[in-house]
């Protein structure tokens, strides 16, 4: 009885949880995004080997966000967190023209996962504050997420060390979420 | 890339790591075996550092990890080619060490900031002005050294008779000049020159710091930058036309002195250290002027005699004051013989340029003084300075290196002359305090005559004391006095 009742209360009101994974190439700002969003304040980050987790709280919305490791042979182990995943947010430096290629491979070889077809793509086009970041049009562009059928997708320039437009990816989130949420 | 080709990459990148050049160690902080690497850069990082680099922003190094990441062959040849050695002698050819802190990793991203970003660390001309009076200090001791070692070579070298001083004419420095004088002009960009006009400013007064000093301080007068330079050029202009005469005429006999015979490098120099405890009653005048006997040779325990025995008879033969003066060279005590008037020809004089003529009648009382012979210092000092006499304890600076905070109290209090002011609940905590916010409110005055000063003592926390009331009369007592009164 109370178990029941605490379900239709959670879904009354949208008490939900969703388990996100953050992933990216190393130094684009993933560990640096998850403790502004969890602390809200800009740390000094160690590279990451091994992955970080955290919880955050936003609109009622649990949000588990992983954040894992981006270096080049910790990459093969992404697919071990790909399970039950809601959404993945994909971090890409947008000052890091050289590497776009990289990690337009990567992210395809993410959402090319069959554990990870039902997730949202969230792309955050980061460091939007370096002088040669690319816009988000360029970045959609680069990474031919207009040719992406079986995905919804979204490109948030934002800017961790401020904190902009972070708090836009995650409601992107919890509004696209509720369809597959229920 | 095969997997062959990767095994290749990887023990090519162990045979940089432990290269003569990069000797297995980070680059910034030099702890052995770093596992990052900043390929862009061509430097080995520990992991800290590589934390650091990374918050510096990948379009400035481009961080990687040794063991964690794939490596290119262009990546490792870069780091090859470029090396830890190679990087720091760019980046930082100036020495600044590396803030070492455990704990905390704000001072270490600033000193990367300007390492990478600022270029403080270059010898290029980046308006770089002393932030903090630690990174002025650090600069201190680094150009002290430097400052000893040049001023000794061209100590002798004096610029031919001119009542002018050269002007700059902020030509373009020729390659080869800029390679010649360089090294050299790095002092004076430390104290916030643009390097060519350091460079010209060096030719134009063949050498001589000081001229070259001038003749950039004149230029900048000119110029009217900011105040804090003002304060400078005004003071050291007007040494320069008190003194210009002995410029003139020492030029002459000076090309033609033998150096000094020298016991330590730096025992020899002439202090700025004026008489800062005569307390005259035009203190301020005083201090402008900057042309009281100094003594030569101070270093705690010699008597009076030899500590105002070197108070130099200017050179130009219109003083009928002069002696012939020995330096000891095993004590480094100056002696004056009176009985032997100098010859022209072979006189060697300790100070030989600055000794203007406002001085002869103290000069003279000294002599007497000291020909007559006082057994003692504070008797001497109550002959001289009546009103000293209840706290002379002034002389037990001299005395006793380490002073009580109660004599530093005096001293101060004599440097003002308003005791009651000043010594209400001052403890030496709030006085090292104070000067070091006073030091740190103008290091540019300070910088002009640190490097006299700094071999006199072994102590510079007590002692900086009488050396900076000097200075703060120029110009920062105002501010400070504030404090006192909290």
């Amino acid at each position: 009885m109370g178990s029941s009742f605490s379900k239709l209360f959670s879904k009354l009101f949208g008490n939900r949880e969703m388990r996100i994974l953050m992933l990216g190439l190393d130094s684009a700002g993933k560990t640096t995004i998850l403790y502004k969003l969890k602390l809200n304040k800009g740390i000094t980050t160690v590279p990451t080997v091994g992955f970080n987790v955290e919880t955050v709280t936003y609109k009622n919305i649990k949000f588990n966000v992983w954040d894992v490791g981006g270096q080049d042979r910790i990459r093969p182990l992404w697919r071990h967190y790909f399970s039950g995943t809601n959404a993945l947010i994909f971090v890409i430096d947008s000052a890091d023209i050289d590497r776009i290629e990289e990690a337009k491979s990567e992210m395809y070889k993410i959402i090319n996962d069959k554990e990870m077809k039902d997730a949202l793509l969230l792309v955050f086009a980061n460091k939007k504050d370096l002088p040669n970041a690319l816009k988000p049009q360029e970045i959609t562009r680069r990474l031919e997420l207009e040719n992406l059928k079986d995905h919804i997708w979204c490109v948030v320039a934002s800017n961790a060390l401020s904190g902009q437009g972070l708090i836009e990816g995650l409601s992107w989130i919890s509004n696209n979420s509720k369809d597959s949420g229920n | 890339m095969s997997k062959r080709q990767q095994l290749r990459v990887q023990s090519e990148l162990k045979n940089v790591v432990n290269s003569r050049a990069n000797k297995n160690q980070c680059a910034e902080c030099a702890s052995l075996y770093p596992t990052w690497a900043s390929w862009n850069l061509g430097i080995f990082l520990c992991a800290r550092c590589a934390s650091c680099h990374r918050k510096l922003g990948s379009h400035l190094t481009k961080v990687k990890s040794l063991t964690l990441d794939n490596w290119s062959e262009e990546q490792v040849m870069n780091l090859k080619k470029i090396g830890n050695k190679n990087s720091n002698k760019k980046w930082n050819p100036r020495k600044i060490p590396f803030p070492y802190d455990d704990d905390d990793t704000k001072d270490i991203e600033k000193y990367f900031r300007d390492k990478y970003i600022l270029k403080k660390y270059m010898f290029e001309p980046t308006g770089s002005k002393f932030e903090t009076f630690d990174e002025f200090q650090n600069q201190r001791d680094t150009y002290y050294d430097q400052y000893n070692n040049s001023n000794s070579k061209i100590k002798n070298k004096k610029l031919k008779s001119s009542n002018n001083l050269p002007k700059l004419s902020h030509r373009k420095i020729s390659n080869f000049e800029n390679s010649l004088y360089s090294k050299h002009a790095d002092y004076f960009v430390n104290l916030g020159y643009k390097k060519d006009h350091a460079i010209e400013a060096i030719i134009l007064a063949q050498g001589d710091n000081d001229l070259a000093l001038e003749i950039l301080n004149e230029d900048n007068s000119m110029n009217d930058l900011d105040a804090s330079n003002k304060l400078i050029s005004t003071r050291n202009y007007s040494d320069y036309l008190s003194n210009n005469k002995n410029y003139s005429n020492n030029s002459e006999q000076d090309e033609d002195a033998p150096p000094l015979p020298k016991r330590a490098a730096d025992i020899s120099k002439p202090t700025t250290n004026k008489s800062w405890w005569n307390d005259d009653d035009d203190n301020d005048d005083n201090l402008l002027k900057e042309d009281d006997p100094k003594p030569a040779v101070f270093d705690g325990t010699s008597d009076y005699n030899a500590s105002t025995a070197s108070t130099n008879p200017s050179s130009n033969g219109q003083n009928s004051n002069q002696y012939q003066q020995y330096l000891d060279p095993t004590t480094g005590i100056v002696y004056m013989d009176p009985s032997k008037p100098i010859q022209p020809q072979n006189q060697q004089f300790l100070q030989p340029q600055i000794q203007p003529q406002p001085q002869q009648p103290q000069q003279q009382q000294m002599f007497q003084v000291q020909q007559t012979g006082f057994p003692n210092q504070q008797l001497f000092f109550q002959q001289q300075n009546p009103q000293q006499v209840n706290n002379n304890s002034i002389l037990s600076l001299y005395n006793q290196p380490q002073a009580q905070p109660q004599t530093v109290q005096n001293t101060f209090a004599n440097l003002n002359q308003t005791p009651s002011q000043l010594q209400q609940n001052l403890t030496l905590n709030q006085l090292q305090q104070q000067q070091q916010i006073a030091l740190g409110a103008n290091p540019m005055a300070f910088s002009i005559q640190q490097p006299q000063q700094q071999p006199f003592y072994q102590q510079p926390q007590q002692v900086l004391m009488p050396v900076t009331g000097n200075i703060m009369y120029t110009g920062m007592f105002p501010n400070t006095a504030g404090f006192y009164q909290q």
